[in-house]
């Protein structure tokens, strides 16, 4: 079966490419560019195995806040999240590790293929 | 190899022996083993003498041979003290003599050799260098072996020593030894034991043997410093005497050499013109002779018949013919003085062919017919001939007249005969001595010169006696006869060689004599000299009153009164310096009284400075108003903690006033508290005091007031302290650092946004890339790839850029975070070596790591220590050309952990080395060969190390290589608040 992989991720170009790159590396793709579009994904669409967040996101919210949501929803809280933003600050990425994600990358220092890598791996293993 | 030679290679040998003496006895230090060479010397300059004066035939063969025999034995003395230096004695272990073995073997041989007949069985007359010098006898053969053994064992041992040996000025000396082994055992060994042995006639090379022996001792003492500077020096007396003998020396042997060769050349002179007159007169004595004679036989010839009577008559009458015949003219003996040889046919003879028609006198020959050595004179007689014989012994008289020719000379006359041969008919003064069949070496006989028909003058011929002669030869051509008058060289040179005696006693008492005089001349010069050096000797010692007093007039003797002269005003300055010290003394203690009046007088001031005290209270006031006008809020608190004084904007930012302030607690009014949790933060002052030392205000405090406002603070607290440096109170300074703040918190944002903003392009263009690389959009040319490459690597190179930008204004700002926790820095170290992995492998680097596995586990930032490692390793593997090698140190260093990272790289210029931890700088040799760097990485390491109490340093060599050292405390880094961690 296809791991389905929501994106969040505002900036278009990029998100674009991460799509591209999922799709080519056997992954259903679903994307939002705010959290209320995320959770809207996730509620109306399911079936999400694995999610992929930026930090900054339009709108009022960013990730911390979608990231602090899923993990008090029982639904959702099992779902990996995968952090990619470019945003480093040390208080923001204890908070994310502290609320649970996976892991957490820093977009200009990483390659598309070696965070997909990552995430196929992790799901391997959880299977 | 002729004699003569060898006397000089012995005499060479004996001057080299000597002078080796010399220098050896001159050492100051007489250690053993100069000792056992000076005897090694002594032995051997015997044997040389010995032999040296054995070929000058100074010894009778008895004589000969036991010095012979001694000279042997010490020549093989010489071998086994040599053996004594080294091993045989120590090696050789029989019966556990270990050290005597050796000596018993050789004892055994000296007596043999010396007391018996079985090793030397005798000495050969030393007539020919070749011949072998002594006759061996039954157990010769023995020693050889035994000799040799011991010599091959020492060899052996030498060898084997050499061969392991480490160190390297024992191995110097060994190989020296085995020099010297290999050199005794060919010359000395083969030439004087193995040739004799199997009867090879050379043994004379020996004295080659010691040549060689004594210019490896002369090379061997040489290199152990025996000719160096540690000589004792010559006595004054010795230094006069020393040249004056030896100019003495050579003047007189110059003169006495140059008298005694110019008498030798007169006396040679006189002997050949003497000799020469005598042949001269015997050669026309028989000249005139032979004309007489024949004459005499020419008028016989007149008579027309000649009878037997008358034949008879005319021999009577003519003294030397001993028979006259006449021949017909078919050659047949008509008539004869001796009737039995009438009717002979002498037809074929010379003189009836060629004194048919004129006088004709046949040289000398043996007659056949009268058994006689003859002469014959022919002359035309009635058709035929008339011949009278003259027998060759009528010359007697001739030779026997010796007038002037001394007790050696005389003359010899000869014929030839019919084999070449010299018939001597004269009568001669000495017994012949028959030739040796096998002395091939025999001079020519002075007569087989003269019958070749020379006529000349021979020097050191020997004649049929074998003994040198000076001989002068002359031919008669008419009669064939050959003449040789001649006398012995020793008798000639007689008065020289009595004159050489004379020169060499005169020699030796004028060398006598001028000893005598230059050791009384030299005595009366050294002995004030020695006076002095003794007096010099008493007045070291503390005598002062000692005179040398010589009365001389000459140069040492005004030095002894000069001395003298100078002793007295050493002795009397001794006492104007003993006068000065006392007076001194006296000084000094003066001195010490004023001292005391001025310490009363300093009191007495101090007691009027505390009057100006009251004074100076009168200047506070304007201390005061110089504080209240301040920019920066001021106060004091004395030990109490209450305070003294407060300015205006201190009160203001209080909220008080400063009546209410003075002489309260200042925490009743000035609250410190942290920024975060609100709790009294007070300690700088409280520290300050306590310690005597200013104390920073910590970060972040903020100062509430009475009417609960807070404001932002910073500064610090100085002690305030006493005359005696007591700490009496405590100023504290501090300012609203609210702007700043602000100004620190936009800056931080400032950082924060930018790497967002700046980051998220450069994500999209490597994404991008990343993706068309990988094909995601379709199949891509060679082309293409290779330009997409180029964007990617620029792109990546562009993130480094910022990432390292970002930390370069934290750590300007001071915003970045120092988080430590325990972790271990080797791993560190090799996950960030493991990063760089395909780098490496890529340019073939080879890696050297050395880890001190003892190293504790620390407190430290990972992050800023992987920041460290990364510059570090990332720029050596980036500089360090293919195949170089980079070594990783990490060990304890006192009290710091340190971090060594040196490659074999491309180094830093030397006058660019003060400028490489400055921000943006790359060094001209790296720009021009990489792009790449940022020239930030040594700069953040820089200002990592120096915040969290560490250093870096480095060693370059351009082209060589570079290392880069770090020190890290073991205690650990100090935890920072910031806003951001380095990236």
């Amino acid at each position: 079966m296809e791991n389905t992989i929501l994106v969040v991720e505002d900036e278009t170009p990029l998100q674009e490419a991460i799509k591209a790159k999922l799709l080519n590396s056997g992954f259903e793709v679903t994307t939002a560019r705010t959290v209320g579009q995320a959770l809207g994904v996730l509620e109306d669409v399911g079936g999400i195995s694995v999610i992929w967040l930026d930090h900054y996101l339009l709108g009022k919210e960013d990730g911390l806040d979608f990231v602090a949501k899923l993990k008090n929803d029982d639904k959702w809280k099992s779902i990996p999240v995968f952090v990619v933003s470019n945003t480093a600050s040390p208080d923001k990425v204890k908070s994310y590790i502290s609320l649970g994600v996976s892991k957490y990358y820093t977009k200009s220092d990483y390659r598309l293929d070696q965070i997909i890598a990552d995430i196929k791996e992790f799901l391997d293993k959880k299977e | 190899m002729d004699l003569f030679v060898y006397n000089i290679i012995y005499f060479l040998s004996i001057v080299l022996a000597v002078g080796l003496l010399f220098f050896l006895l001159r050492r100051k230090s007489q250690s053993k083993i100069v000792k056992e060479l000076v005897w090694l010397n002594f032995g051997a300059i015997v044997w040389f003498a010995v032999d040296f004066l054995t070929l000058a035939e100074k010894f009778s063969n008895e004589v000969h041979i036991i010095i012979w025999k001694l000279g042997f034995v010490l020549s093989f003395s010489l071998v086994v003290l040599l053996l004594r230096f080294i091993v045989i004695f120590t090696q050789t272990n029989i019966l556990n003599w270990k050290k005597y073995t050796g000596l018993l073997i050789y004892f055994v041989l000296v007596f043999f050799t010396l007391f018996t007949d079985q090793v030397i069985a005798g000495v050969r007359p030393l007539l020919f260098a070749g011949d072998s010098n002594y006759v061996i006898g039954e157990y010769f053969v023995v020693m050889a072996v035994v000799m040799s053994i011991a010599l091959f064992l020492s060899f052996y041992y030498i060898l084997k020593k050499l061969v392991s040996i480490q160190d390297q000025t024992q191995k110097i000396k060994f190989r020296r030894l085995a020099i010297a082994l290999a050199v005794l055992f060919i010359f000395v060994f083969i030439t004087n034991l193995a040739f004799p042995m199997f009867g090879i006639p050379i043994p004379r090379l020996a004295a080659l043997g010691i040549i060689f022996l004594l210019i490896f001792f002369t090379y061997s003492i040489f290199k152990s410093d025996t000719f160096g500077m540690n000589f004792r020096g010559f006595k004054i007396r010795t230094k006069i005497i020393l040249p004056i003998i030896l100019t003495a020396i050579i003047v007189l042997s110059a003169a006495s050499a140059y008298s005694y060769f110019f008498t030798v050349k007169i006396l040679k002179q006189e002997a050949i013109s003497h000799l020469e007159t005598t042949a001269q007169l015997v050669h026309r004595h028989i000249e005139n002779i032979l004309s007489n004679k024949k004459e005499k036989l020419e008028i016989a010839a007149t008579h027309s018949d000649l009878s037997q009577e008358e034949l008879q008559t005319i021999l009577n009458i003519n003294e030397g013919f001993y028979e006259l015949f006449v021949l017909d003219s078919n050659g047949i003996i008509i008539s004869s003085s001796d009737i039995s040889h009438i009717g002979l046919d002498q037809s074929n003879d010379d003189y009836f062919v060629n004194g048919k028609n004129a006088s004709y006198i046949k040289p000398a020959y043996f007659s056949d017919t009268s058994k006689k050595e003859s002469i014959a004179i022919a002359t035309p007689h009635a058709g035929g001939v008339l011949v009278a014989r003259v027998g060759l012994e009528f010359f007697n008289s001739i030779v026997s007249d010796r007038t002037g020719l001394g007790e050696t000379g005389e003359i010899l006359l000869a014929y030839k005969d019919k084999n070449g041969d010299a018939v001597f008919f004269t009568e001669r003064k000495f017994e012949e001595v028959k030739k040796e069949e096998d002395s091939k070496d025999f001079q020519t006989l002075p007569m087989d010169e003269a019958l070749l028909k020379k006529e000349k003058v021979f020097l050191s011929l020997h004649d049929y006696r074998h003994v040198g002669v000076i001989s002068v030869t002359r031919y008669i051509d008419e009669v064939e006869i050959g003449i040789v008058v001649k006398i012995d060289e020793q008798e000639a040179f007689a008065p020289a060689t009595g004159l050489l005696n004379f020169f060499i006693i005169r020699f030796f008492i004028v060398l006598f004599l001028f000893f005598i005089i230059t050791y009384i001349i030299s005595g009366k010069i050294s002995k004030p000299i020695i006076l002095l050096q003794k007096g010099i000797g008493i007045i070291k010692k503390g005598n002062l009153d000692h005179k040398v007093g010589t009365q001389k007039k000459d140069e040492v003797g005004e030095l002894s009164r000069a001395f003298d002269e100078m002793t007295t005003s050493i002795k009397q300055s001794q006492l104007e310096v003993e006068t000065k010290v006392q007076e001194q003394t006296k000084e000094i203690s003066k001195n010490a009284q004023n001292l005391a009046n001025q310490q009363k007088a300093i009191l007495n001031i101090l007691e009027d400075v505390e009057e100006e005290k009251i004074k100076v209270s009168h200047e506070r006031d304007k201390i005061d108003a110089i504080l209240y006008s301040i920019g920066d809020a001021v106060f004091v608190v004395n030990k109490n903690l209450r305070i003294t004084m407060i300015n205006q904007i201190a009160v203001d930012m209080a909220a008080c006033s400063i009546d209410q302030c003075i002489n309260q607690s200042y925490y009743e009014h000035l609250k410190f508290v942290h920024e975060k949790d609100g709790k009294l933060n007070d300690k700088f002052i409280k520290d300050a005091i306590k310690t005597g030392e200013v104390q920073e205000m910590a970060n972040h405090t903020l100062l509430i007031s009475s009417d609960g406002k807070k404001t932002p603070v910073a500064d610090s607290a100085a002690p305030l302290k006493d005359k005696d440096g007591k700490v009496i109170g405590c100023v504290v300074v501090f300012r609203d650092v609210t702007h700043e703040r602000q100004i620190d918190q936009a800056k931080t944002e400032f950082v924060s946004l930018a790497s967002h903003q700046l980051r998220t392009p450069l994500s999209t263009i490597n994404w991008y890339a990343e993706m068309l690389l990988a094909g995601d959009a379709g199949k891509i040319t060679e082309d293409q790839k290779k330009y997409l490459d180029e964007i990617y690597k620029g792109n990546q190179r562009m993130v480094g850029l910022v990432n390292a930008l970002l930390n370069v204004s934290r750590l300007e700002l001071g915003t970045f975070t120092i988080e430590p926790e325990m972790a271990n820095i080797i791993d560190i170290a090799k996950s960030v070596l493991n990063e760089q992995k395909q780098n490496i492998k890529k340019k073939q680097l080879v890696i050297n790591e050395t880890y001190d596995v003892t190293l504790p586990k620390m407190s430290i930032d990972t992050k800023l220590t992987r920041i460290i490692f990364q510059n570090l390793i990332s720029n050596a593997v980036k500089y360090t050309p293919e195949k170089g090698k980079i070594s990783i140190k990490i060990e304890k260093l006192n009290e710091d952990v340190l971090i060594q990272v040196a490659d074999t790289g491309m180094g830093i210029p030397k006058l660019q080395q003060k400028k490489i931890f400055e921000k943006l700088f790359r060094a001209d040799n790296v720009r021009e060969t990489d792009t790449e760097g940022t020239g930030l990485g040594l700069y953040i390491i820089k200002s990592i190390l120096d915040n969290t109490g560490g250093k870096v340093w480095f060693e370059s060599v351009e082209k060589k290589g570079t290392s880069f050292s770090a020190t890290i405390p073991l205690s650990g880094m100090q935890s920072k608040k910031g806003t951001k961690e380095l990236s």
